[in-house]
């Protein structure tokens, strides 16, 4: 739960720095109950082309018989569908672009955080969406009353940098031992810590010996 | 300091022994090789013929297959003599010839290269293109003017641009050339010739409604002698042109009302001659045959009109006179070849009436066969229908000529066949394009399947029924062991061993106590399905049908051989590419290979078919029911019945369709409806395309959830068996532009799990996908290397839900995502895993390698954990110090010191014995072995000594008595005193 808590704060965030500043990249997203069509149910600004920051902007209220809907088709086990198109385009074109990314999520399942959801957008960095998904969370905060208002944290996700092979450290690292092996090479040793195998055995065989002689 | 130092030198130390001695115990000792490994070598679809010896019986054939192998394969038994792959990036071999020097071939893109017959020694090559792209140059056709010893011989080659010559005999060849004024049009409207007597070269092209244009070449300086131009302008192919002794050229002209043969002098282009061929009572001629042989010396006054159906008749040129001889109709004729030695001229006419192929020689002067000049052959079931025929004629003493055929078929099979209906050897080629694999177990012998019999009855039985039945079977299991035994001391086999397997000793096709011998049934490109024993490689049974031809062949196993007495059963759909003709569906026997045609089955559905996938569950006769889904949503099962939709009603399925051409990747939920929902749709940014997924094999076994950490806490491993991975390539091929994108989807919710992208790299991928690990192989285009990308997900230090998975239960946390990345030293055609009965065996990671080897290494050098300093933790854990090249030891080899030619697939099953997988390799070569990752720990070893165990075990025994007996006497002795 913290860490919910946490992204929610990011979210909020980064919902205010979007409100702050109009211009960016919208996209339209809408929503269908159970196999019916989609219809429009907001857009979403991304602040920039890169489209790692987004937020939920222009909200449609559902209607009472919309409610009605979604709560009927909880009732049959039915699905709540939302779908946005791929590509970024520019708040002021609002053209229909027919390559959608959609996802779904069980009407029960959303009816039973109170409609609170978070919506995971994963872009490439360049301006494509991949994919979109709905995920009902919990609320716990929340007001509870009795409208039923969406209540959605947008998350966009980028692909991360894949980890290459290391070599530049691996080389270091033989580096740094080859340097301390050639350090302890060097440095001045005790005349014992050199010679300590010779000394040894003679210490030992002497001791033998002392103690054969002391026992006749 | 200097303390730790000296202790992770230690460590490191023993990390390498360790490391050793688990290579070096993996090893073969080399009295094992071939007791449980085999090697079945191939050559591909044959394309090209060259026999050895034109005089004398041949005794090798030498081939070139659509693999771009070349090969000398054994007359006497079809076994492979020397065999060269030539690398595909020089194009398709296109001409093959056998002349004094070598082998000669010639590829697509102009690359000559000579072997020696023998050997297989690589003699010379020359890239005849020179500098020329792949557009600007393509080899139409190729001639060899054999000249004397001391000229030496000419390869003539003929390209859309010019004609190129090289002299043979020398090392290194001079290349002459002479370009056209204008770019040649296609292959077929152009005829390469030569005259080994005036050493010429003739260049025969045909321009539609212009006429033939001929071009006489001096061979040695390529300079034009004569070019005459044959004016007609009704023309349209050079089948109806034959070109005789004597430059004179016999062409017919099919127009209506004007039906003739003219003779021309093609040096000046002058008609010598022209006649009506009413007047030999000849309609339409549909070709002309003349001496197959490119050398024009060796095309006599003789040539055979063939007309109507299966009309043949004799013409002979004489003196400017063009003379009818003798005239014959053959049923069902479908080739005539014309061959010429010495002083013989034959004409060979081939038919085919379904399964019977007659080829026929008969003397081109005189029109006579005979018996012993006729091969009556019926193709053996299953092989398919001719495709290619070709003719070996040598000279003989009594009669004046024997040949033999080599016949390929649409099955890929090549069989020679000899006078009058013998079959010397056939190979199977079509095992070297196998699309799918699959290691099934054999069926339980007699006495065990008694047995097995009870547990399916157990419901209907009563106790004391089903015990007196348990003793019965028992006894009788008894019984037939003592008569086994007995009948083995009759033949003196007790001790011998019964295969050549020391660990299989159950004959015939019956399941052995390990369960390591397997039947593999194999589907290939060309449609025929093959049932292989896995103890020797032989080919058990075989099947193909025409039907299966050219489509994409999937086999589901429905039901296994444990449901004795259910006989196991496969399904193989047969789904065109083109989404044009319908699917095919056929009902397989996998063991004894028995099928049958169940398209019928198929016939509700409209729309063409979208995915295909076996059910989880099985219905009461342990049968998955197989689900299709086809464009338009609708759900099909097969078999249709009451109860396997009760199956379907009970589950939740949710499909997901990956198209690789959109780049769209769709999911479907299938719910208690005979018709599919869409669900999610992601799709891959448009400026890549998906090249490789994987998801994870389903009912996979895994031993434990979690690993066990230093500090004696576990991590848990995110074992969500609804991860697809999908990998896409940039379309941008670029090497500072592209990039390679991974990711990994939930395929049930469509959420994104993680995705990462590697910059700077390119496919080929090659995927394995396994438990909570995906390893993938991808090339590094800035450096040039081939990279081997491992990614671990785990849940963390607790778990969210131990009992029970859902992909829609909402976790507070994402997993934790590791992935590493290390050099792969050698190029990578394939990679597969090891598989084990319970997953306990630590798990081989199988690289397929490009230059021919079989390499099994240990997935523990794939744990993105492996830390370049790594600490006391990593050391209690055993995680090695990380290095970022994957060591290849040779010891490592699965293959040992075999050369394994384009592995394109790696197939693993599990045996009875969980230290050992078995692998299974296709490609150019079939591969079989098997594998023990965590060494052999539940067998004793070959060379354990029982009888010293034994006698140790006896004489304790006995030594014990003995002191017993002694120890009492003495308590005796002790109490009377």
């Amino acid at each position: 739960m913290c860490n919910v808590f946490y992204l929610l704060v990011i979210v909020s965030c980064v919902w205010i720095r979007a409100t702050a500043h109009e211009s960016g990249y919208s996209l339209i997203v809408e929503h269908a109950f159970g196999e019916g069509e989609f219809q429009k149910r907001g857009e979403i600004l991304f602040s920039n082309l890169k489209g790692d920051e987004a937020s939920f902007k222009n909200p449609v209220q559902l209607s009472p018989s919309e409610v009605r809907e979604l709560e009927k088709i909880a009732k049959q086990d039915g699905m709540y569908k939302i779908r946005m198109s791929t590509k970024l385009q520019e708040v002021s074109s609002k053209t229909e672009d027919s390559s959608w990314v959609s996802t779904f999520t069980y009407a029960n399942q959303l009816l039973g955080t109170d409609l609170h959801h978070a919506l995971n957008i994963h872009t490439d960095g360049l301006g494509s969406i991949i994919s979109i998904s709905i995920v009902p969370v919990p609320c716990i905060d929340c007001r509870h009353d009795d409208t039923f208002d969406f209540d959605t944290n947008v998350i966009v996700t980028v692909p991360i940098q894949a980890q290459s092979p290391d070599t530049a450290g691996f080389l270091t690292k033989i580096e740094e031992e080859k340097r301390k092996k050639e350090k302890q090479a060097n440095e001045p040793q005790s005349f014992f810590g050199k010679y300590w195998m010779f000394i040894v055995p003679v210490v030992f065989f002497m001791m033998v010996s002392n103690a054969a002689q002391q026992q006749q | 300091m200097m303390l730790k130092k000296s202790a992770m030198n230690r460590y490191l130390y023993v990390c390498v022994v360790s490391a050793l001695f688990f290579v070096l115990s993996n090893a073969l000792y080399v009295d094992q090789i071939g007791k449980y490994d085999w090697t079945k070598n191939l050559i591909g679809k044959v394309e090209l013929v060259a026999f050895d010896s034109s005089v004398s019986i041949s005794k090798n054939v030498f081939v070139a297959t659509d693999k771009n192998v070349v090969a000398s394969i054994s007359a006497k038994n079809g076994n492979i003599n020397w065999r060269r792959t030539l690398a595909f990036n020089d194009g398709k071999i296109k001409s093959l010839n056998h002349v004094r020097d070598g082998i000669v071939s010639v590829t697509e893109a102009g690359v000559a290269r000579v072997f020696e017959a023998s050997s297989g020694v690589t003699k010379w090559d020359v890239n005849l293109a020179a500098s020329k792209t792949e557009e600007e140059f393509l080899v139409h056709q190729v001639a060899v003017l054999e000249q004397s010893y001391t000229e030496g011989n000419l390869l003539v080659v003929l390209t859309n641009t010019e004609i190129i010559t090289a002299s043979l005999s020398k090392h290194h060849p001079k290349v002459k050339s002479v370009a056209f004024d204008q770019d040649i049009s296609g292959a077929e409207y152009n005829k390469l010739l030569i005259d080994s007597q005036s050493s010429q070269i003739l260049h025969f092209q045909l321009e539609l409604r212009r006429g033939i244009s001929v071009t006489v070449y001096d061979a040695k300086q390529l300079e034009i002698i004569s070019q005459a131009n044959v004016q007609n302008d009704w023309l349209a192919t050079l089948d109806t042109v034959a070109v005789l002794e004597g430059n004179q050229l016999l062409y017919s002209c099919n127009e209506p009302e004007s039906e003739m043969l003219y003779l021309v002098d093609f040096t000046s282009g002058k008609v010598l001659n022209s006649v009506r061929l009413e007047l030999f009572d000849i309609e339409s001629v549909a070709s002309i045959v003349s001496v197959s042989n490119k050398d024009v010396t060796t095309h006599g006054p003789n040539v055979l009109l063939l007309h109507g159906q299966g009309k043949v008749s004799h013409i002979k040129v004489d003196d400017g006179d063009v003379k009818i001889g003798w005239k014959k109709e053959l049923k069902s004729l479908r080739e005539v070849v014309t061959k010429q030695l010495g002083s013989e001229e034959y004409s060979f006419f081939t038919s085919i009436d379904n399964q019977d192929v007659t080829i026929t020689a008969m003397s081109v002067k005189t029109g006579l066969t005979d018996d012993s000049l006729t091969i009556r052959y019926q193709l053996p079931a299953n092989t398919g229908e001719i495709s290619s025929i070709h003719i070996n004629m040598f000279l003989k003493r009594t009669t004046p000529i024997g040949f033999r055929a080599l016949l390929t078929t649409t099955a890929d099979t090549v069989l020679l066949v000899a006078h009058p209906n013998r079959l010397a050897w056939q190979r199977d080629e079509s095992l070297a394009s196998i699309s799918s694999a699959n290691m099934l177990d054999l069926p339980l012998s007699d006495g065990d399947a008694g047995i097995e019999a009870e547990f399916e009855e157990a419901e209907r039985t009563s106790v004391p029924d089903m015990f007196a039945k348990r003793v019965k079977a028992q006894a009788s299991q008894v019984v037939s062991f003592f008569k086994q035994m007995a009948k083995e001391l009759d033949e003196g086999t007790l001790f011998k061993h019964k295969t050549r397997d020391p660990l299989i000793q159950v004959e015939g096709l019956t399941r052995d106590p390990f369960s390591l011998h397997k039947m593999i049934v194999v589907v290939t490109k060309a449609g025929s399905l093959f049932g292989i024993d896995s103890l020797n490689g032989e080919v058990v049974w075989r099947y193909y049908s025409s039907l299966l031809t050219d489509r994409d062949i999937h086999l589901y196993v429905q039901r296994t051989t444990a449901h004795f007495p259910h006989p196991p059963q496969a399904l193989i759909l047969g789904l065109d590419p083109q989404q044009q003709l319908n699917p095919v569906l056929l009902e397989l026997n996998p063991i004894t290979g028995e099928v049958e045609d169940k398209t019928d089955v198929l016939g509700g559905i409209k729309s063409p078919i979208m995915q295909a996938t076996l059910l989880p569950n099985p219905d009461s006769t342990h049968l998955r029911p197989l689900l299709l889904l086809d464009t338009d949503l609708n759900v099909h099962l097969i078999p249709k019945t009451a109860e396997t939709e009760s199956v379907l009603k009970q589950l939740n399925l949710y499909l997901y369709d990956i198209n690789s051409l959109t780049g769209l990747i769709r999911s479907f939920s299938i719910k208690s409806s005979n018709v599919a929902k869409p669900t999610w749709s992601v799709t891959v940014p448009n400026t890549h395309r998906i090249i490789q997924f994987g998801g994870k094999p389903s009912g996979e076994k895994i031993d434990s959830l979690g690993r066990p950490l230093a500090d004696r806490s576990v991590l848990f491993k995110y074992l969500n068996p609804n991860v697809v991975a999908v990998l896409s390539e940039s379309l941008e091929q670029n090497v500072d532009r592209c990039s390679l994108m991974l990711f990994l989807i939930d395929a049930v919710t469509g959420q994104m799990i993680h995705s990462i992208v590697h910059k700077r790299s390119q496919g080929p991928v090659h995927l394995v996908h396994s438990e909570n690990w995906l390893l993938y192989s991808y090339r590094n285009a800035k450096l040039r290397r081939i990279e081997v990308s491992a990614l671990e997900m785990y849940e963390g230090k607790t778990q969210f839900n131990s009992t029970s998975f859902s992909s829609f239960h909402v976790r507070p946390n994402p997993p934790t995502i590791l992935q590493q990345a290390y050099i792969f030293p050698y190029g990578i055609s394939s990679i597969g895993v090891s598989k084990t009965e319970k997953g306990i065996t630590s798990r081989q990671i199988l690289f397929g390698l490009k230059k021919g080897s079989l390499f099994g290494i240990p997935r523990k050098l794939f744990d993105p954990r492996r830390s370049l300093h790594p600490n006391e933790k990593h050391r209690e854990e055993g995680i090695m110090p990380y290095s970022p090249e994957v060591p290849v030891p040779p010891e490592l080899f699965l293959s040992y010191n075999l050369t394994l030619e384009q592995i394109d697939g790696i197939y693993c099953a599990p045996s009875a014995l969980e230290s050992t997988s078995l692998v299974f390799t296709t490609g150019l070569d079939l591969f079989f072995t098997r594998t023990q990752p965590s060494k052999m720990f539940d067998v004793l070893k070959e060379d354990f000594d029982h009888m010293f165990i034994g006698a140790v075990l006896i004489g304790l025994f006995i030594a014990a008595l003995v002191t017993r007996r002694l120890s009492q006497v003495k308590q005796l002795n002790k109490s009377w005193r």
